[in-house]
């Protein structure tokens, strides 16, 4: 059982392995923009926007936590704060995903007539550049503010936090929205929808969620502490599940119904591209693995436990990046494509992502055994006994 | 007073005292705030009468713009009825256990709002006599339901929604109305008793109601939020510009939610005063319900930011006319209000001073209220007046004495029935104020 978690430290096989899936990925890339430029930048585009989303929604969530001062997190709090660690690889792939954008959208060489300033390359470049330095700065920001909360009293700095909160969620409504506008919208350049950059920036939180019940079920299970996950926590974990398929599926089917109904080419364009063909499996997939299977599943008590939350929460974070596939990588008359390249470049990122989370970890649990305390346990609330859940001592 | 180092049943005892007290015998206030409210009523009523009399040319409505004030009031008081729902249901299934003393005051101010929002499509209709036909079963008139119009879901939303909120609401007051029974004598004792449906407050009861309350919480919260959004969904799915738009459902929903909580502050606040509730309904709550006003204030300034940005992205002429047309157009000053009062004035809760002063929260919810019913009459009339038949740009609508009557009317019916309401029910739900009291100590 690990005693303390500065100490923990990944095992050197796991590293090896994790930085040997990197190379491979970044081979496997390489490749792919020689011979299929156009497809080989999208699926690194849909990995960027993926594993981006999932670790900034991390912060978000320790943000909205701050703000209704829940107190059930608990170490989830933690994990959620670890995913921050891919956000400076992020910035460094944002980087070098604007080699591409030449590849991906076809304004680049025919921008709408009516908006030239709007798709002119340099505008675009610069203001999704402020954006994400803007977005990671703060969450810098509050991450250093939310660990430094820790180390002191509870009422010290909580209002500052609290205000850094509030901006940092802020933030990421706009800077998300801007990018769901400026990096998927734009790949059909005449589609305009008002509730799509709600809907992309919403769907991280959906997959973000996820993501945090999975790694936590991870960390439970390698390092032996049960307390990463317990019960009453994987139970409001799969509530919070629950709560977030409903909300994905409410603002998709708010935006399909309205473009159903009024049936106007300029906007059904869209939709068809994703529904026809090879396509058409791909839809239906995206709505089993987002919707069916979650919302099934986590209406039921005995679902909302450690290791069946953590299945479905990895069939939530598949559905997630599959739906992400789905809006950026299909054009008009284009056929489903997913080969081995593709596959070794989302390795690669999701490479990328463990090894920030795992080497961030024991740097954002710093103030973990000040964070610990005494839980009501709710099976043993009536009898008014009390039991530890502090992990790291 | 509850904060006295008592005993618990005599804790008890006292919250049953103060809060059963307010069902004596009210004072003169009462009386002429109930009698402007019937005067308000019958003079609503009346203008109704004269309307059907002469038909809806008294009032204003010119082609294309034959959706007007009715319709903005219909959609006002149909949000209206959404923050019952979020402080009951929603709030519950969060845990969040302050909302206990403003729960029953939203639920009931849910009933009544829905009640007033059904008037209108009643109101609106040329032939009111014909108001059944809006009703498709029983099917003996042999019509010809189309199934694809948004205002058949609106029926079934909204009769859905009226009936589980009542029964919500009810479900709620079982257990305070034995109490008010077992402190009350004579008829109202037999009354109360008939309501209380024989609660005797035994464990299994207490079991049976939790589950109940749960279940209810529960199918109320994805009600609540399909109700608005077929509300807006009879204007999205038109493709009238400024009406077809997909952010249509959530925003309308945060918008009704916004609505509604400055509605119960606006309620809540001269009502704690007036019935000496300032020990159970705290500044507190009201702090905490001016923080969830930021919350969907922000949602809404974020609707108005897309449909902004869209319409100018989108490259459609009618749809940017649309826009620019509730900027700078005839009803330039409307929209500005709305703004101010949706956008800007519940940024001033982000100042705790602000959340704290009573005149403050009274003063902003009152803004609110005023500027979600503008945002409906700047959608609904600036949409319709410049949509695709270019001929009837320019064309003004302007309501007539009779749909200010009507609007006002209806006021009164809302604010009777609530004022009904907390002389004749107790109005903070007893049970769960000694469940918190419980906690706390």
């Amino acid at each position: 059982m690990i005693e303390d978690l500065q100490e923990i430290k990944p095992p050197t096989s796991i590293v090896a392995l994790l930085c040997l899936v990197v190379a491979s990925g970044g081979v496997a890339f390489w490749l792919g923009v020689t011979n299929r430029p156009e497809h080989s930048w999208k699926v690194f585009l849909v990995n960027f926007l993926f594993w981006s989303g999932i670790s900034i929604s991390g912060l978000v969530f320790c943000a909205v936590f701050e703000l209704t001062h829940a107190r059930w997190p608990g170490p989830v709090r933690h994990i959620a704060e670890s995913f921050a660690g891919f956000l400076p690889l992020s910035l460094l792939l944002y980087f070098i995903l604007l080699q591409g954008v030449g590849s991906i959208y076809p304004w680049v060489v025919a921008p709408p007539p009516g908006r030239l300033l709007w798709f002119k390359l340099s505008f675009f470049t610069a203001r999704d550049t402020v954006a994400i330095l803007s977005l990671y700065g703060l969450g810098l920001l509050f991450l250093l503010a939310s660990m430094r909360s820790r180390s002191r009293s509870r009422q010290t700095g909580s209002a500052s936090l609290s205000a850094l909160s509030v901006f940092f969620i802020l933030a990421y409504a706009i800077a998300f929205s801007l990018l769901a506008i400026d990096m998927v919208m734009s790949l059909s350049p005449y589609w305009s929808n008002t509730l799509f950059p709600a809907y992309f920036f919403m769907g991280n939180l959906y997959g973000g969620i996820a993501a945090i019940a999975v790694t936590c079920f991870i960390w439970r299970w390698w390092t032996g502490v049960q307390g990463w996950l317990d019960d009453p926590r994987a139970h409001d974990l799969g509530k919070l599940l629950l709560a977030f398929c409903m909300l994905w599926t409410y603002l998709f089917w708010s935006q399909y119904l309205v473009i159903w109904y009024g049936n106007l080419p300029e906007e059904f364009e869209f939709l068809l591209a994703r529904t026809r063909g090879g396509w058409r499996v791909v839809s239906w997939s995206v709505l089993t693995l987002c919707l069916a299977i979650p919302f099934v599943t986590m209406l039921r008590r005995s679902l909302k436990r450690p290791a069946p939350l953590c299945a479905i929460g990895l069939v939530t974070v598949l559905g997630v990046w599959l739906e992400r596939f789905l809006l950026v990588v299909p054009s008009e008359g284009s056929a489903v494509s997913f080969g081995l390249e593709d596959g070794l470049i989302t390795l690669g990122f999701f490479a990328l992502f463990a090894l920030g989370q795992i080497f961030f970890l024991p740097f954002v649990a710093k103030g973990a055994t000040l964070a610990c305390g005494e839980r009501e346990d709710r099976a043993t609330q009536a009898s008014g006994e009390k039991i530890d859940f502090c992990i790291g001592r | 007073m509850i904060s006295d180092p008592q005993s618990t049943p005599a804790v008890f005892h006292q919250v049953n005292a103060d809060i059963l007290r307010v069902l004596r015998r009210p004072g003169w206030i009462y009386f002429l705030a109930l009698s402007t409210c019937l005067l308000g009523v019958a003079w609503g009523a009346y203008c109704w009468m004269y309307q059907v009399h002469n038909g809806l040319v008294v009032t204003g409505m010119l082609h294309p713009i034959m959706w007007a004030c009715y319709i903005a009031t219909f959609v006002f008081w149909v949000g209206i009825a959404h923050s019952g729902t979020l402080i009951s249901a929603i709030l519950f299934l969060f845990r969040a256990r302050w909302r206990a003393s403003i729960s029953r005051v939203s639920e009931a101010m849910t009933v009544f709002a829905i009640m007033t929002a059904g008037l209108f499509p009643l109101i609106h209709l040329g032939r009111v006599w014909y108001f059944y036909w809006l009703i498709p079963y029983p099917n003996q008139r042999q019509l010809w339901i189309n199934f694809r119009s948004p205002l058949i879901w609106d029926v079934f939303a909204i009769g859905t929604y009226l009936v589980v909120s009542a029964l919500f609401w009810y479900l709620g007051l079982i257990p305070d109305l034995a109490s008010a029974r077992d402190a009350s004598s004579g008829l109202r004792r037999r009354i109360f008793g008939l309501c209380a449906l024989g609660w005797s407050g035994t464990a299994m009861e207490w079991k049976h109601y939790m589950t109940a309350y749960l279940f209810f919480a529960a199918l109320a919260t994805p009600l609540v939020v399909s109700v608005h959004s077929v509300v807006s969904w009879d204007f999205a799915m038109t493709i009238v510009p400024g009406w077809h738009s997909t952010i249509f459902a959530p925003y309308f929903v945060a918008g009704a939610i916004l609505s509604g909580l400055a509605m119960v502050l606006t309620l809540v606040i001269p009502a704690r005063s007036l019935l000496h509730l300032e020990d159970y309904i705290t500044f507190r709550h009201l702090e905490n319900v001016a923080k969830l006003m930021i919350l969907t204030s922000l949602i809404v300034s974020y609707s108005y930011l897309m449909e902004f940005f869209f319409a100018w992205y989108s490259e459609n002429p009618y749809e940017r006319g649309s826009f620019m047309e509730r900027v700078s157009g005839p009803y330039a000053r409307l929209f500005w209000l709305m703004i101010v009062c949706n956008s800007l004035v519940p940024l001033l809760f982000f100042i705790p001073a602000a959340r704290r002063n009573r005149v403050m929260l009274l003063g902003a919810s009152l803004l609110v209220n005023v500027g979600m019913w503008t945002e409906r009459f700047v959608i609904i009339v600036v949409s319709l007046s410049h949509d695709h038949s270019v001929a009837s740009w320019g064309r003004v609508y302007r309501p007539t004495w009779v749909e200010v009557s009507v609007l006002l009317g209806s006021l009164a019916f809302f604010l009777l029935w609530f004022l009904l309401f907390i002389r004749h029910l107790p109005a903070v739900p007893m049970s769960e104020v000694k469940e918190a009291l419980l906690r706390k100590r």
